[in-house]
């Protein structure tokens, strides 16, 4: 575990510093002429899908080259200086994992990779971090979505680095893996590390993040303390979609919930919620599932509003 | 890092399916072998040669290349694991390199021991010599075949569909049929080393469309050739957009 001066929260080291980056495809503009500086604590990176949240992501990575601009990561060009990522975590919004490998295995890579030879008791104690112990000895073809974030998150962890860099990491996760991952976040940063985190969900990132960067249509809309941009939000109501194993049993008592506006059953099986507050359904709905003995399988905010604060944002 | 890279690049190319077309075709020389000893089969000079050549170097060789070096990337890009390799601070020839010679392996070790196996079969004289030249030959053509085909995996995730028309269409085929093509033919290349160091195993026309380039122009070629390819991988792992 490191903890010593060249952290990046105690030297307040720039973790990420774009200068008029731009990124384009052919004709489609994916980023445009952003300019902005991450420090240190967590960093939300947020944007409706489609607002180029994973372009300007694997560009700060050093996925993508910029078509225009500069990126600097932890003060360095991550397309030219790859020592840099021996401080960096990465998870990438994609599944990429190696089905032939077991958790263990796909671990032990990561922590190769970084030429780190750690001993087993390190694999395993991240492994333990995210609650994979169970399945470390299981391919990773056999794992379910959620649990491929989770070892991909171990992977991450593996090598204690300064910073970690995650894209959509909640997706697929389930009301409890969503708050151990919040948890694993904030000890992260308790222990004087980094985060960047992108979402489309604004909730998702609420209970954790410092401060929080808007991108829409490709170019920054809006930087600053979270707190203050999630009172624009206040008032809007959101939509959660559940699934469960008894939707009727589930939706009647949600509807009991005073967070709970409505609640609505979709053709296809699932519940859809409209909720003041997803942060408290999230933390109502384990105990009101146990104690009707029903199996939750998915929970995902759809929080198509966010694209109307992000427009009301631009707009000024 | 390098020798990690190397494992797990042996460890994919090692898939049950990719494992049994590799071992039928590495196979197929050795089996042609074995039944002619069984059968008493004699062999003529031509025959044994064009076994060398049209079976072996043109078309065993390339076809076990490419089904081994072409996905080494592409697969990769395509399944998006190459994140997990890019994202590490590892040179970019540290990736490259690792990853060729892994493929390198998988295909020299079945085809030179089946090539060395039925030369001593079926070959009636310089047993011996004959039988190191024709695993040596498969050396020199499987880095050659496999250098190109993992570099073509960095710029397309259709390599194998590239590498099939290539080798039935332009080794097989065209490079036989119009005099000239042999020198920019990596079989080409390789039957002419393989005639300078054995002339007993390879005894390829002088001229027409089917004889090989001069040795003294086959070696600085596929040596080019090996060289180019694998710094052209290198420069696409620097240059590409990872998704």
């Amino acid at each position: 575990m490191q903890t010593d001066a060249k952290t990046p929260r105690q030297s307040d080291e720039l973790i990420v510093s774009l200068d008029s980056v731009s990124k384009w495809f052919g004709n489609v503009v994916a980023v445009s002429d952003v300019t902005l500086d991450i420090g240190p604590g967590i960093t939300g990176l947020l944007g409706p899908n489609g607002a180029g949240k994973t372009t300007l992501l694997r560009m700060i990575c050093g996925l993508h080259s910029p078509s225009e601009g500069e990126v600097r990561l932890l003060g360095t060009n991550p397309r030219t200086d790859h020592n840099v990522y021996k401080r960096i975590g990465i998870m990438t919004e994609n599944e990429s994992a190696y089905e032939f490998m077991t958790g263990l295995e796909f671990v032990r890579l990561s922590a190769r990779l970084k030429d780190l030879r750690r001993e087993e008791s390190h694999l395993r104690a991240a492994i333990e971090r995210v609650d994979m112990s169970f399945a470390l000895d299981r391919k990773i073809s056999t794992y379910s979505r959620g649990m491929r974030q989770r070892i991909r998150l171990a992977a991450a962890l593996v090598g204690d680095p300064d910073l970690l860099i995650l894209d959509e990491p909640l997706n697929g996760a389930d009301p409890t893996q969503r708050l151990r991952f919040q948890q694993i976040l904030r000890e992260t940063v308790d222990e004087g590390r980094s985060v960047i985190i992108s979402s489309h969900i604004l909730e998702e990132v609420e209970e954790v993040s410092d401060s929080v960067v808007l991108v829409v249509n490709g170019k920054l809309a809006a930087q600053g303390d979270f707190h203050a941009i999630r009172a624009a939000l206040d008032d809007r109501p959101y939509h959660v979609k559940i699934e469960c194993s008894d939707p009727k049993q589930l939706g009647g008592e949600l509807a009991k919930l005073p967070s709970v506006q409505s609640v609505q059953f979709d053709p296809d099986g699932s519940i859809v919620v409209l909720t003041t507050n997803v942060a408290t359904l999230q933390l109502d709905l384990p105990p009101l599932a146990q104690q009707d003995n029903i199996r939750l399988t998915r929970f995902q905010p759809i929080d198509d509003s966010l694209e109307s604060v992000f427009s009301y944002l631009v707009e000024g | 890092m390098s020798d990690t890279i190397f494992v797990l690049t042996i460890r994919q190319s090692l898939s049950i399916k990719r494992v049994a077309i590799l071992l039928i075709l590495a196979a197929i020389p050795l089996t042609i072998a074995i039944v002619s000893e069984i059968l008493n089969v004699e062999w003529g000079g031509d025959e044994m040669q064009r076994f060398i050549q049209a079976l072996i170097i043109n078309t065993a060789l390339p076809l076990v290349a490419l089904i081994v070096a072409a996905p080494v990337f592409a697969d990769e890009i395509e399944d998006r694991t190459l994140t997990n390799l890019m994202l590490s601070p590892i040179a970019r020839w540290q990736v490259a390199i690792p990853k060729t010679l892994a493929a390198l392996s998988v295909v020299v070790i079945p085809m030179a021991v089946s090539t060395f196996a039925s030369v001593i079969i079926i070959w009636q004289e310089d047993i011996y010599t004959s039988a190191i030249v024709g695993a040596f030959g498969i050396l020199i053509g499987a880095l050659a075949f496999t250098s190109l085909f993992a570099f073509v995996g960095t710029l397309t995730t259709r390599a194998v569909v590239f590498g099939i028309v290539y080798v039935f269409g332009f080794e097989a085929l065209i490079s036989s049929a119009i005099p000239g093509l042999k020198y920019i033919s990596i079989s080409g290349m390789t039957i002419a080393i393989m005639q300078e160091l054995g002339p007993t195993l390879v005894d390829a026309p002088k001229s027409g469309s089917n004889a090989p380039p001069p040795v003294e122009f086959a070696v600085p070629a596929i040596i080019a050739i090996i060289i180019i390819t694998n710094l052209g991988t290198i420069w696409r792992l620097k240059r590409m957009d990872v998704h």
